[in-house]
């Protein structure tokens, strides 16, 4: 065993390079591997942390509606459930302003929590403190962040104006800057004692919410349902649920997967051309073994050993690398363009995905050599003795045939297959198509011989044509073509998914006639006027929004529904109506009408003349659609329905947007308004449209910056492995090209050949790749609709002729060194020995 | 008769390591126009060395060899390469065509590789396969081809360009006697049909028998 191991250990180090290809091939693929399945957590926990500042751990909250005789309520109906929950726990809220002299006022947020009851639901860790307990009266505790930038500290006094009211907090307590006390740009979290609050609020035994945690979590519905109807006129709801959260995150990961899953492709292919080589080169000591006895399973070990120990080599590093790689995406995307302070840059993964990681390169490595061991374990022992081996190149005539049928597979399976894990389905069905692209290259070769053969004769002459007879069924350079044709259709994906995007954020912008959007907590009529009456403001349009509003008898929810004055919505958004739009414009407000989002119409089946039944908070009430409109305003998963109804179904239970255009500098009235609002505390988002277009290309700049990162490694391996194959070619046709050296083929003339070859080779796959990558943007419209980002897909010229320079650079470029190597060689030594 | 191949006082000396092996040693050898000349000698005495240093495709550590009278040892690749493709043919023993070009254009390589229009060399290239008995066979590749059949295109192929002088390195090391012996009379036809001058390195007695002369190499040095 010892010697096996170490002629395996001999036969790795004697080809540095071989090895070096494979193991980065196996690294980085286990690396993205280990980066995308850790970053499914990371995620979620990035968005937890996001959330943990409202809710901590709780799972239900009860809150004030518009049904509800006031904005707080009483606790004392949550005591039957009290054995069945780990806490039930009242919180009041409030807003207070710190006056300052010659800085602009600073908006705060109190939080009124009992102390024991913060320890159960989202726990502070205090850093400093002093006469903390009992936590009553006007006793404060403010996070390290907010207490530096207040320059105060333990046992210091502020002065709030809470209601128009002056008031003395005394700071008991600095806790570290997380979940509760997170630093937020706009606003500082200030925590008093609960009963302060509330007294201040107006009723000391009240709360603004009631957060609960239960026992048993397989009991959520039933509690949900239980407190409803003892809070009847409250709302009780989730306060997220793993489905948001996964939801969330599948939103980021599901592309990082579609790019691994072509990562691992271009390994498999790079191993297995590798283990194809290394399995011939092995044939006369496995010959030499088996001659001295060993069994064709002694002969496989020393094969799928070498092959074992790259997985397990280059899984190792891969979980190295891949936590870098995995730091790298948090701090991307913890970098909130919304919000001037970053998200959690916390990497969460456990030992489960660095298991994953080994064996997943493990299998990577053992998977992609197989074949090639397996073949070679056949060769009868007499045939590789006396050195009988079959060097002919079979035709697999049938290979562009099943390539072709693959692609019309690939192609046609989206518009059948409708049904639930759409997402995975039509993920494989572009891997299938992208195999079958590869069958195909052989095909595409011959084709492109043909052309290039009256072409070259003018430019290159009898070395032209010479080159081209070369490529003809030469496995090195089909492989090269694969591998660039994979490359180039993965960044050739990328790029046109996020020149998309950019194009369509512009598109969708343009469609926003106004300057200024606001989110409140809460509107009104008079709300809409005292905006209206601000210097810089034009004029105002109210709209209520409602989320995830269920259908009735469907697992579907239309994401926003967007309560309006249509005709005036109409003018502040210039949406395309499918069908009469006066007609549709004039009927929607005589009745319960609603207008869908033409992407909603087709993933629901419906048209317009059908009924939909929404699920209200009054119970399952029928809209009738009248019309359709096409827009990527919220991805698409949009609808609009006339105002007044909003109100009646959705009984308060939405959130009021603004939409403001300027008379004059639409920053400055966004200031103007946001100041008159601050006491109140009650805008939730404000921004002009400029920048809130200039955050949403900041924030996909950088996903998309990340996923371009992949692409480059994929185009990195391919490259790596192109130049391999280029090195593999010479040695194989170091007999040949010495035979052509000496018949008179001088050492210019050889590099030209090989330079020709090699250009050809980068043409073939650039043109493959481009049709590779056709062929990907054409199915990843059904992935982008199945994951409900339904945008149209844009392209330029210039981006396939790059490509297709770039296929040739990195062809020819690869093929300078082994070209001047081969055209140095010795020509005795190739031509006398076999 | 007018010399067309010389070597003048030729020695080479291969680096092997630490090593200095001295395989020929002042070896001085006329081959005259029109001769078919058989080098025969016992393993390692250096007769194929001498062969490819005849052949330009090596070069000698002292010494020069002439081609025509003319010197063509410290040639440029460019114009050595020109000699190999108009002046020298080669025929090795495991034949060394290409394995994925047809019979056709493995006999047309060093037309090819001269710039020469195919076109105009399609009536020689069908006279020559004729010479040598392969004209039904002009499409197949070399794996379709026996041993023999492979043996038969190189030399056509060493003819192409009406070469002065072929050099053959063991051309029936790798057949059986019978195809051995059928090459060795193509090889007697062309020298006294064509006049042609072969230089052939050779273990076989049977095969020498068909030249009129042999050089014997032992130890470095030459013995006519």
């Amino acid at each position: 065993m010892a010697i096996i191991i170490k002629f395996i250990v001999k036969s790795i180090w004697e080809n540095k390079f071989r090895s070096f290809l494979i193991l980065l091939s196996i690294t980085l693929s286990a690396a993205l591997f280990f980066s995308t399945i850790a970053m499914s957590g990371t995620i979620e926990q990035m968005f937890l942390e996001q959330v943990r500042k409202y809710i901590g751990n709780a799972e239900i909250v009860i809150y004030p509606n518009e049904n509800s005789p006031g904005d707080m309520l009483r606790m004392n109906s949550t005591l039957e459930f009290e054995d069945e929950m780990e806490y039930v726990i009242g919180y009041t809220l409030g807003n207070a302003i710190i006056r300052k002299i010659d800085a602009p006022d600073i908006q705060i947020d109190l939080r009124g929590y009992r102390l024991e009851d913060l320890e159960k639901m989202n726990p502070i860790t205090l850093e400093n403190e002093l006469d903390i307990m009992p936590f009553n009266g006007k006793k404060a505790v403010i996070g390290r962040t907010d207490a530096d930038r207040l320059e105060i500290g333990v046992g210091d006094n502020i002065i709030m104006e809470i209601k128009d009211r002056r008031h003395s907090f005394y700071i008991c307590g600095i806790a570290s800057s997380e979940g509760l006390f997170r630093p937020e740009a706009e606003s500082i979290t200030i925590l008093v004692p609960r009963e302060t609050l509330a007294a201040l609020y107006g009723s000391r035994d009240m709360v603004h919410r009631i957060f609960l945690k239960t026992v048993d979590s397989e009991q959520l519905d039933h509690y949900l349902a239980s407190l409803s109807s003892v809070y009847n006129r409250y709302t009780v709801a989730e306060t997220i649920s793993q489905s948001e959260l996964e939801s969330y995150g599948r939103g980021i990961t599901v592309p990082f997967f579609l790019m691994l899953t072509l990562v691992v492709f271009i390994s498999v292919f790079i191993i297995y051309s590798s283990f194809k080589v290394i399995a011939l080169e092995r044939i006369p000591v496995i010959g030499t073994f088996r001659s001295l006895g060993a069994t064709k399973r002694t002969t496989n070990t020393i094969l799928l050993g070498e092959s074992l120990l790259y997985g397990l080599l280059g899984g190792s590093f891969g979980v190295l690398v891949g936590r870098i790689i995995l730091k790298i995406v948090t701090m991307v995307l913890a970098h909130n363009p919304y919000n001037d302070t970053p998200m959690s840059m916390e990497i969460v993964y456990d030992q489960s995905h660095i298991l994953m990681a080994l064996i997943g390169a493990t299998v990577l490595a053992l998977v992609s050599s197989l074949a090639p061991i397996v073949k070679v374990s056949k060769i009868p022992v007499k045939d590789i003795v006396l050195n009988n081996l079959d060097t002919k190149v079979t035709l697999r005539r049938w290979k562009p045939l099943l390539g072709l049928l693959l692609i019309g597979c690939g192609l046609t399976m989206p518009h059948i297959y409708s049904g639930d894990h759409a997402l995975l389905v039509f993920a494989v069905t572009m891997l299938i198509a992208v195999v079958g692209l590869i069958f195909t290259i052989p095909l595409v070769t011959g084709l492109m011989i043909i052309i290039f053969s009256h072409i070259y004769i003018f430019v290159f002459g009898n070395i032209g044509l010479l080159a081209l007879k070369n490529i003809k069924n030469n496995k090195s350079i089909i492989d090269n073509a694969a591998l660039l044709t994979i490359g180039i259709a993965s960044l050739l994906l990328i790029s046109i998914i996020t020149y998309s995007v950019s194009v369509e954020v512009v598109n969708v912008y343009g469609q926003a006639q106004y300057d200024i959007y606001i989110a409140m907590s809460e509107g009104s009529r008079r709300t809409e006027q005292r905006i209206r009456a601000i210097n810089g403001v034009e004029d105002v349009l109210e709209c209520h929004v409602a989320y995830n509003v269920q259908i009735s008898g469907a697992e579907q929810s239309i994401f926003s529904l967007y309560g309006v004055d249509i005709e005036k919505y109409f003018t502040y958004h210039t949406f395309e109506i499918i069908g009469d739009r006066e007609t549709i414009i004039a009927r929607a407000p005589e009745g319960r009408n609603i207008i869908l989002n033409s992407i909603l119409l087709d993933r629901f089946s419906l048209s317009p003349g059908d009924i939909i039944i929404l699920k209200t908070p009054k119970g399952d009430v029928p809209y009738s659609i009248i019309g359709s409109v096409s827009t990527l305003w919220n991805n698409g998963d949009m609808a609009i329905i006339p105002q007044k109804y909003m109100a009646w179904d959705m009984a308060g239970e939405y959130r009021t947007d603004y939409f403001v255009s300027s008379n004059g500098e639409p920053g400055m009235a966004k200031d103007r308004i946001e100041s008159k609002f601050l006491r109140e505390g009650v805008i939730g988002y404000i921004d002009t449209m400029d920048e809130m277009q200039r955050k949403n290309n900041e924030s996909n700049n950088g996903l998309f910056a990340l996923l371009g990162g992949f692409s480059v490694i994929t185009m990195i391996i391919g490259s790596v492995g192109v130049f391999n194959n280029y090195i593999v070619s010479m040695i194989s046709r170091r007999r040949s090209l010495a035979m052509m050296r000496s018949v008179g083929m001088s050492r210019a003339q050889t590099v030209k050949m090989l330079f020709i070859e090699a250009l050809s080779g980068g043409i073939i796959g650039g043109a493959a790749g481009i049709l590779g990558g056709v062929l990907l943007i054409e199915l990843v419209t059904h992935v982008l609709r199945a994951i409900n980002l339904p945008i149209a897909l844009h392209h330029s010229s210039l981006l396939f002729i790059t490509a297709l320079i770039s296929g040739i650079a990195v062809s020819v470029i690869a093929s300078v060194s082994p070209a001047l190597k081969t055209s140095r060689m010795n020509v005795i030594k190739a031509i006398r020995y076999e | 008769m007018s010399a067309v191949m010389e070597t003048i006082n030729v020695s080479k000396t291969y680096t092997m390591g630490a090593l200095n092996v001295e395989v020929l040693k002042n070896v001085n050898l006329a081959i005259n126009k029109g001769e078919f000349v058989s080098i025969m000698g016992p393993s390692g005495s250096g007769k194929s060395t001498l062969l490819y240093l005849m052949g330009g495709l090596d070069h000698p550590t002292e010494g020069e060899v002439k081609l025509n009278g003319r010197g063509i040892t410290g040639l440029k690749d460019k114009q050595e390469s020109l000699m190999r493709r108009r002046e020298i043919g080669f025929v090795f023993q495991f034949y060394n065509l290409i394995p994925n070009l047809n019979l056709e254009d493995n006999v047309m390589l060093p037309v090819l590789l001269d710039g020469k229009s195919l076109k105009a060399y399609r009536e020689r290239v069908s006279e020559i396969l004729a010479l040598v008995g392969l004209s039904d066979r002009r499409k197949h590749t070399p794996r379709e081809l026996s041993g023999g059949e492979q043996q038969r295109v190189a030399i056509a192929r060493a003819l192409i360009n009406e070469p002065d002088i072929i050099l053959a390195d063991e051309p029936i090391g790798n057949l059986d006697s019978k195809t051995g012996m059928g090459i060795m009379t193509l090889f007697q036809q062309i020298n006294a049909d064509q006049n042609k001058t072969i230089v052939q390195v050779t273990h076989s007695k049977d095969a020498a028998a068909y030249g009129e002369r042999v050089v014997q190499v032992k130890d470095g040095k030459v013995w006519n």
